[in-house]
């Protein structure tokens, strides 16, 4: 059987140390090679033709992220798998993105590290239970917020906001929604500014318009 | 016997006596009408003498017609004889007027009228030329004596004469209105002399005398002669000297060359000169105004001209003259001469010329006239009063006549040379209140005030000046002009400053203004190190070497004028001794001759000197000096005002600079610490990890170092983890990596899970990551905030959001907790809850971003912050 051939990214000689030991522990799998940077991946991969890169997240010169979408983008034959202490839904999405086979944290066992190696190498996805877990935690958390992704730059308005458009609609000055709601008028001015800013819409009838059809007026 | 004569008793109206009556009053009266007619003069009086001759015959021949005694008669006939004697000499009178030959004939006449009278006086007191009367049919009528016969002899001989003059003046006169005239008397005596037929009844002949009816003829064809021709032509008779001389007006008398032929008194007296002395000389030569070559061709074109000269006499005080001149035309029309009369029109110059007390009382006014008068002919003086020698500094105007006059004009009033010949810049005729500068003898310029006009001095064109001496009064006017000016410079100078701060633009304008003020070579600021112990140029203007700011160590010999308090004035630097020289290195190089050091003081300390250069000997004058002690005096305070607001400047911004480098450092040392421990210390765990698994292999699972070596497992997790947790609150590496928003979202959904805190994340235009220090801030503050919250807020609902606006970016966090009263926080700014506030403020306005705070008790917290953004 061919054994599958590895190479090391990190900049910790610790780590790659204990890694290499950890998998030459398994028959199937040779390391080929060690880097210490994302730039040194990147040429070592073009050098030995690994079949799996374990790389790690953050490193000098070229980060991880980097490193991994140009391996993925020269060589299409070699997986990467990313090996990091990183474990928040940022990250996991950066990384699914830059063309990553599998996401394992450091603190996962040796058994799921194995397994991560030989799925990746056949072209599987894999991801360390914990990142699972925190992909489902922010699928539900989306679903409850009915909040697109993170990154979008339109949202819409807040429970405060819909209040003020509601009494802006309904005609009342800065003042008197000032007094109702005990905020200061500069305070209802940065709503009134915020809201504007953020449907684009510039004219007080269009945003009463807006809250009608919206359904914001109060009954 | 005469009471009887006008006895009316003795008359009878005789038929016969009325013709003779009529006649004799239409002869009267036509002599009258014509006497007025031609007015009263030689010819005039002559022709009504014959009229009344006429008038008192047939009037005395009436009364004796109708008289009805001899005696009556006779007295009549004596009285008519009084009258008819007379007649004859007249006539000759009459003809030798009207002919103009009554001076060639005054000796005859006088052969005429003498007899004449003799005859007269015989005829009314004795018989021997009417003896008696005849009575005829138709009235009384005198009958001749012894003389009758050579009465007529005479009287035909005269009456003979007179026609043989008409004759001859007849044939002498041309062509023309003379010659009708005398043809028309001529025929008109012809016809006269008819009435000889009253003769025959004096010789006893039965007939009645018809001799009226030639008179009436007569005196008829005289009236028309008279009213076709008049008595004479009416062209002046200018060649009587007597009229002329009696003339007020100067009359001369030109040929056809314009050479004088004739002058009157008058005109003698206006040229000064007897008439021996301008007869036969061109009237150009005495007198250029009179006619000017186009003058005369103008006149000879119109054949008359009058105009208005000057003309200067010798007095002091031209004459306006009106002279008007007409062309004396020939037979042929040639112009035989020109006759010019020239009537003077001031006043003045005649009661001049009347009283010779005045004049010479005016030239006295003139001699001691306070304004300096001077003629000006020829480019030479030919006139200078008193006053302009004293101005021009001549001890005599006899020696200042002797110069020539251009000399005493300063050069730059040169164009304006008044010469006689040719006045250019007096076009006008007067030339008035011009100021220009006069050189004395003694090389003094003195400022004029001129009046100037053209004059004619002794028949030639001249230029007469008066001027004023206004040196005085200039130099007055220049010295406040210059007073205000130095205000006025002075006060903006401050105004300048004042409005400045900063100290090096003061500097600078400090030694310009001294500079311009004083109009030095050179200026500059030197200010004195606080310990006393060097200085330093700061502003040079005027340098002709570049200057860079050398600090110059301050010893014993320089001190002394750089720390004095007291301006110092150093006339000569050059005559100083070579180790002096040394004294002020960069005068030195600037070659700096006159200096003046004038001190900056703030508050009596000494903190530099205006310097003021002048690179040739330069007295410093009382105004120099005053105006660059005010000058400095003002710089002191704008020195002291610029030092305070620099150094407040500066401590402001070492405070900032401090307080932004605080927070700088301390970031920077959390991301160093958040690294150490996520890379060294996380990776070591790791690497410690990897160890225990492969430790695992070689362990035997039933003994019991297994569950040692499970033990350690769970512990290296935990402690990865904790690292892990640390590191990320230090400085969470997804800021780093993914930038603001994902990291904001990271915190909100932490902060939410942690405090059971509902939190409503929003962002808005914020598709480019920020600058990471900003980043970094607007994370800090979004975590201030957020635990202020948890801490102080009591809320259940928060939102934070990130928009971004046209100008900037503005991030809010709003609670709906319990809030605070504003005055209430601003009171205690001491406490925990200040302090995170106060960091937030910190933090913000590093980006000169602001943050306000709306909060009421029941009303929850608003954070506002707003950060300006340069557009992209």
């Amino acid at each position: 059987m061919k054994k599958i051939k590895i190479l090391i990214a990190d900049d910790h000689s610790l780590i790659r140390t204990g890694i290499s030991t950890l998998l030459q522990s398994y028959e199937d799998f040779v390391v080929v090679g060690e880097a210490t940077n994302g730039e040194e991946a990147v040429e070592m991969t073009r050098k030995v033709q690994p079949d799996v890169v374990i790389i790690d997240l953050s490193m000098p010169k070229m980060n991880g992220i980097e490193a991994t979408k140009l391996i993925r983008e020269r060589y299409p034959e070699t997986r990467v798998l990313v090996l990091t202490m990183h474990e928040n839904e940022e990250y996991i999405y950066q990384i699914f993105r830059s063309g990553a086979g599998g996401y394992v944290l450091k603190n996962s066992s040796r058994e799921e590290l194995y397994e991560a190696v030989r799925a990746v190498a056949k072209g599987e996805k894999f991801f360390s239970t914990r990142v699972s877990e925190i992909m489902v935690e922010g699928f539900i958390k989306r679903g409850e917020t009915q909040q697109p992704e993170v990154s979008s730059s339109d949202s819409p308005l807040t429970k405060r906001e819909k209040e003020i458009l509601a009494l802006v609609a309904e005609g009342m000055t800065n003042q008197q929604i000032a007094d109702k709601l005990f905020i200061s008028p500069r305070t209802v001015d940065t709503h009134r500014t915020n809201i504007m800013q953020k449907l684009g819409i510039h004219d007080v009838v269009l945003l009463a318009r807006y809250a009608v059809e919206h359904g914001l007026l109060r009954k | 016997m005469a009471t009887r004569v006008f006895d009316l008793s003795n008359y009878s109206l005789n038929a016969y006596a009325v013709p003779t009556f009529a006649a004799a009053l239409v002869v009267f009266i036509v002599g009258l009408l014509i006497l007025f007619r031609e007015r009263i003069y030689l010819v005039s009086l002559s022709f009504f003498f014959l009229t009344i001759v006429f008038t008192a015959w047939l009037f005395c021949f009436s009364w004796m017609y109708c008289a009805q005694n001899e005696a009556s008669a006779l007295w009549w006939a004596n009285t008519v004889y009084l009258i008819i004697p007379l007649g004859p000499p007249a006539i000759y009178q009459f003809a030798a007027a009207v002919l103009r030959v009554h001076a060639e004939n005054k000796r005859l006449l006088w052969a005429m009228w003498v007899p004449s009278v003799v005859f007269a006086l015989l005829g009314f007191y004795t018989n021997e030329l009417v003896s008696g009367v005849y009575h005829y049919s138709w009235g009384y009528y005198p009958k001749y004596g012894e003389l009758g016969l050579p009465f007529l002899l005479f009287f035909f001989a005269v009456l003979f004469a007179a026609m043989r003059l008409y004759t001859i003046e007849y044939r002498k006169a041309s062509d023309g209105i003379h010659k009708k005239r005398i043809k028309a008397f001529q025929l008109a005596w012809m016809i006269a002399f008819v009435g000889a037929v009253d003769i025959l009844p004096k010789f006893g002949i039965d007939f009645y005398p018809l001799g009226f009816i030639p008179v009436l003829l007569f005196i008829a064809l005289s009236a028309r002669a008279v009213w076709r021709f008049g008595f004479e032509n009416h062209a002046p008779s200018i060649q009587s000297m007597q009229i002329l001389d009696a003339m007020s007006e100067a009359i001369v008398v030109l040929d056809e060359k314009g050479v004088i032929r004739m002058a009157n008194r008058v005109a003698e007296q206006l040229f000064g000169r007897e008439e021996h002395e301008l007869r036969d000389k061109p009237l150009s030569s005495i007198f250029n105004g009179a006619l000017p070559e186009e003058t005369s061709r103008k006149l000879l074109e119109t054949g008359k001209l009058s105009y208005e000269v000057e003309y200067f006499t010798g007095g002091w005080q031209p004459h306006k003259l009106l002279v008007s001149a007409s062309v004396v035309r020939g037979e042929e029309r040639q112009v035989t001469g020109i006759v010019v009369s020239m009537r003077d029109l001031s006043e003045r110059s005649e009661k001049e010329r009347k009283s010779p007390e005045q004049k010479e009382k005016y030239q006295n006014i003139v001699e001691n006239s306070l304004d300096g008068i001077v003629i000006v002919q020829d480019g030479k003086l030919v006139y200078v009063n008193q006053q302009a020698a004293k101005v021009f500094e001549y001890e005599s105007p006899e020696l200042m006549k002797m110069t020539d006059f251009s000399d005493s004009v300063a050069p730059a009033s040169r164009p304006f040379v008044l010469t006689g010949e040719n006045p250019q810049t007096i076009r006008e005729e007067v030339f008035r209140n011009y100021e220009m500068k006069g050189l004395t003898r003694h090389s003094k310029i003195v400022d004029l005030e001129i009046n100037a006009r053209r004059i004619t001095w002794n028949g030639k064109p001249a230029v007469q000046a008066s001027f004023r001496d206004i040196t005085d009064r200039k130099m007055l006017e220049r010295e406040q002009a210059l007073w205000l000016w130095e205000q006025e410079t002075l006060s903006s100078i401050d105004r300048k400053l004042v409005s400045m701060v900063g100290l090096q633009r003061i500097l600078d304008t400090i030694s310009l203004n001294a500079k311009s003020l004083t109009r030095a070579d050179f200026a500059g600021v030197v200010m004195v190190k606080s310990d006393k112990s060097a200085y330093t140029w700061k502003s040079v203007k005027g340098n002709s070497t570049s200057v860079h700011e050398p600090i110059i160590r301050l010893t014993h010999d320089r001190s002394s004028v750089i720390l004095s308090k007291e301006p110092v004035v150093m006339d000569d630097l050059s005559n100083r001794t070579g180790e002096d020289k040394e004294r002020f290195p960069v005068l030195q190089a600037e070659r700096v001759y006159s200096a003046g050091f004038f001190p900056l003081l703030v508050e009596g300390e000494i903190r530099g000197q205006l310097v003021v250069g002048f690179r040739s000997l330069h007295t410093f004058s009382d105004r120099d000096v005053r105006l660059l002690v005010s000058l400095s005096e003002k710089s002191s305070i704008a020195i002291a005002n610029a030092q305070l607001y620099e150094n407040l400047v500066r401590s402001e911004q070492e405070l900032k600079l401090l307080s932004e480098a605080r927070v700088e450092a301390q970031e920077e040392e959390r991301r160093r610490i958040a690294r150490e421990i996520h890379d060294s210390l996380g990776q070591m765990l790791t690497a410690i990890k990897f160890n225990l698994e492969i430790l695992e292999d070689h362990v035997p699972p039933d003994s019991s170092a297994i569950k040692h070596v499970n033990d350690s497992k769970g512990l290296l997790d935990s402690a990865m983890a904790e690292a892990r947790e640390i590191s990320y609150n230090l400085m969470p590496s997804v800021l780093e990596d993914f930038g603001l928003v994902p990291a904001l979202q990271l915190l909100c959904d932490q902060f939410s899970k942690r405090r059971d805190i509902k939190v409503e994340y929003r962002t808005h235009g914020l598709s480019d990551r920020l600058e990471p220090t900003l980043e970094v801030t607007l994370y800090r503050i979004v975590q201030e905030a957020l635990n202020n919250v948890a801490k102080h807020a009591e809320a259940n609902e928060v939102s934070v959001q990130v928009i971004m606006h046209a100008d900037g970016l503005r991030l809010t966090v709003e609670d709906n907790g319990k809030g605070f009263s504003l005055s209430e926080y601003t009171a205690s700014v001491d406490g925990r809850h200040g302090m995170g506030l106060v960091g937030m403020r910190e933090r913000s306005t590093s980006f000169h971003g602001t943050i306000e705070i709306d909060s009421a008790p029941g009303a929850g917290t608003t954070i506002i912050v707003d950060i300006p953004l340069a557009k992209k």
